[in-house]
């Protein structure tokens, strides 16, 4: 479970000092490697969460565009607004179960079976065919937790597996997920491909005799 | 020819391909843009024979002749195809797998490859060194079902490259012909076979586009990230779609209901500047 500390906040220079010096990182996972701007925004979350910066880099993941946490997260969220969230998984069942601080009475109630899984389309895909418990459990937790306590979530309501990325057991988007684009194709890098420069002179030299391509 | 282990295969026929090696079936782009549709369009797609339509015949034999593969141009010595004797021509060389054309219909095929290969990208891209028709065979890891690509041209570093003729190859043009073609799914799917053939991404797909009328001008168009995206999210739907429809057997439609029409925004755009 993710464990959560109440973060002060801090300015936006020291933010974007903070999301410079950690750029470099190789440790990084790879959405944020060599990207201040992606640092500088997962610190804004993790401001406007309460949470430690560096549990926001592991748990919140940007799937194409959109903002999203481990489950885990959102139970660390729930419980330290008062709520209390409970989960069960027997066999091919999980249930999740929240109830407000501010409304002990009622108790919100979510179950994923994997026929609910089957008829989502779910069901036989990559990780929910090995791990089908743990996918059970995540998604009754989310569930339950949008229902019943939506506001600790501040924005960030959806699974990454929700969101359509592709997780590992723990709910971890992998890191060829789709949010990890190529750059654009430069002209000199299609002309590298196909031009033979000399190799003593450098000189771009054009073999078939009949292109006319100025030298870069 | 039967497939049976993923990759990519550098010398498969084009008829071979398009009659699916796989003896399992695969799944082609093709038929993703046409379960986008509907899968009843698919269906219909599936049951009917190739119908080889004249306006067919232009793109093939440039893409014949650029590329240097794929079906042989037959210049027949007709004025038109209304005699007897032309189209009996005409159906021996499609037969034979030849694209037939008319003396007058090659000579803007001849300009159309002459403005390719003059072109100071396409022409060293297509002069240079890389694959021709290269097909992927792959099996979709979400699914287990296996799919088919066929790369009109694969440069060493990796880039996929798809050549089209198009009425106009200007940005601006050839954006809408993406969205209303389905390019993007294209794209998308392109991308997904060649990465689980190879276990690599490649490093990029580009469209190069050569103008069926003169001047014949030749573009060279890449699709945005987000556009990248919104591909592969058609394209997931498409295979997703399709794993359903063969396990249920059911290839629906659209739904019965009575449909409420919205003005689209630019009707009412020009709606309010006439009122101006």
């Amino acid at each position: 479970m993710t464990d959560l500390v109440q973060h002060t906040g801090s300015t936006v220079a020291e933010k974007i000092e903070w999301a410079k010096a950690m750029a470099p990182a190789g440790l990084l996972p790879k959405a944020y490697q060599q990207n201040p701007g992606n640092l500088f925004l997962a610190a804004e979350y993790a401001d406007a969460l309460g949470i430690e910066r560096i549990n926001a880099l592991t748990s919140i993941h940007v799937i194409e565009g959109k903002p999203s946490m481990s489950a885990d997260l959102m139970v660390a969220l729930a419980r330290r607004a008062g709520h209390k969230v409970r989960v069960e998984v027997k066999g091919e069942a999980a249930r999740a179960t929240l109830i407000r601080a501010d409304d002990p009475e009622f108790s919100y109630e979510v179950v994923w079976t994997m026929d609910r899984a089957r008829g989502a389309g779910l069901a036989g895909k990559g990780v929910w065919k090995s791990y089908p418990q743990a996918m059970l459990r995540s998604r009754a937790l989310s569930e339950v937790i949008r229902m019943g306590a939506s506001e600790v979530l501040i924005g960030g309501i959806y699974t990454p597996e929700e969101l359509g990325a592709k997780v590992d057991p723990t709910g971890q988007p992998f890191e060829a997920s789709p949010i990890t684009e190529s750059a654009p194709i430069t002209v000199e890098e299609i002309l590298a491909e196909v031009i033979d420069a000399d190799p003593t002179t450098g000189e771009v030299t054009d073999e078939a005799g009949v292109l006319d391509v100025p030298a870069q | 020819m039967n497939i049976t282990s993923p990759g990519l295969y550098p010398d498969i026929p084009e008829p071979t391909y398009h009659a699916d090696p796989v003896p399992a079936g695969s799944f082609s782009s093709t038929m993703a843009k046409q379960i986008l549709k509907s899968p009843a369009h698919l269906r219909h797609y599936l049951d009917s024979p190739r119908v080889e339509k004249a306006a067919f015949d232009f793109g093939h034999a440039v893409h014949a002749e650029v590329l240097g593969v794929g079906l042989e141009v037959e210049v027949m010595a007709f004025d038109s195809w209304r005699t007897k004797a032309a189209q009996t021509a005409r159906d021996e060389a499609r037969a034979a797998g030849l694209v037939p054309l008319l003396e007058h219909e090659y000579e803007p095929v001849r300009r159309a490859v002459e403005a390719v290969r003059a072109h100071p990208i396409a022409g060293p891209l297509f002069a240079g060194a890389g694959l021709a028709e290269q097909s992927a065979f792959a099996v979709d890891p979400d699914t287990g079902l296996w799919l088919r690509a066929r790369f009109d041209w694969t440069t060493p570093g990796s880039i996929l490259v798809d050549l089209k003729t198009a009425n106009d190859g200007a940005p601006q043009a050839f954006r809408r012909v993406v969205g209303d073609l389905g390019y993007d799914v294209q794209d998308a799917f392109y991308r997904h076979a060649y990465e689980l053939a190879t276990g690599e991404r490649p490093r990029g797909f580009i469209f190069v586009t050569v103008e069926k009328a003169a001047p014949h001008l030749v573009d060279v168009h890449e699709l945005d990230a987000d556009w990248q995206a919104l591909g592969r999210q058609k394209m997931r739907r498409a295979i997703d779609t399709y794993k359903r429809c063969l396990d249920t057997g059911e290839w629906p439609g659209r739904p019965a209901r009575v449909n409420t029409l919205s003005a689209p925004l630019w009707l009412i755009d020009q709606e309010e500047e006439a009122d101006d």
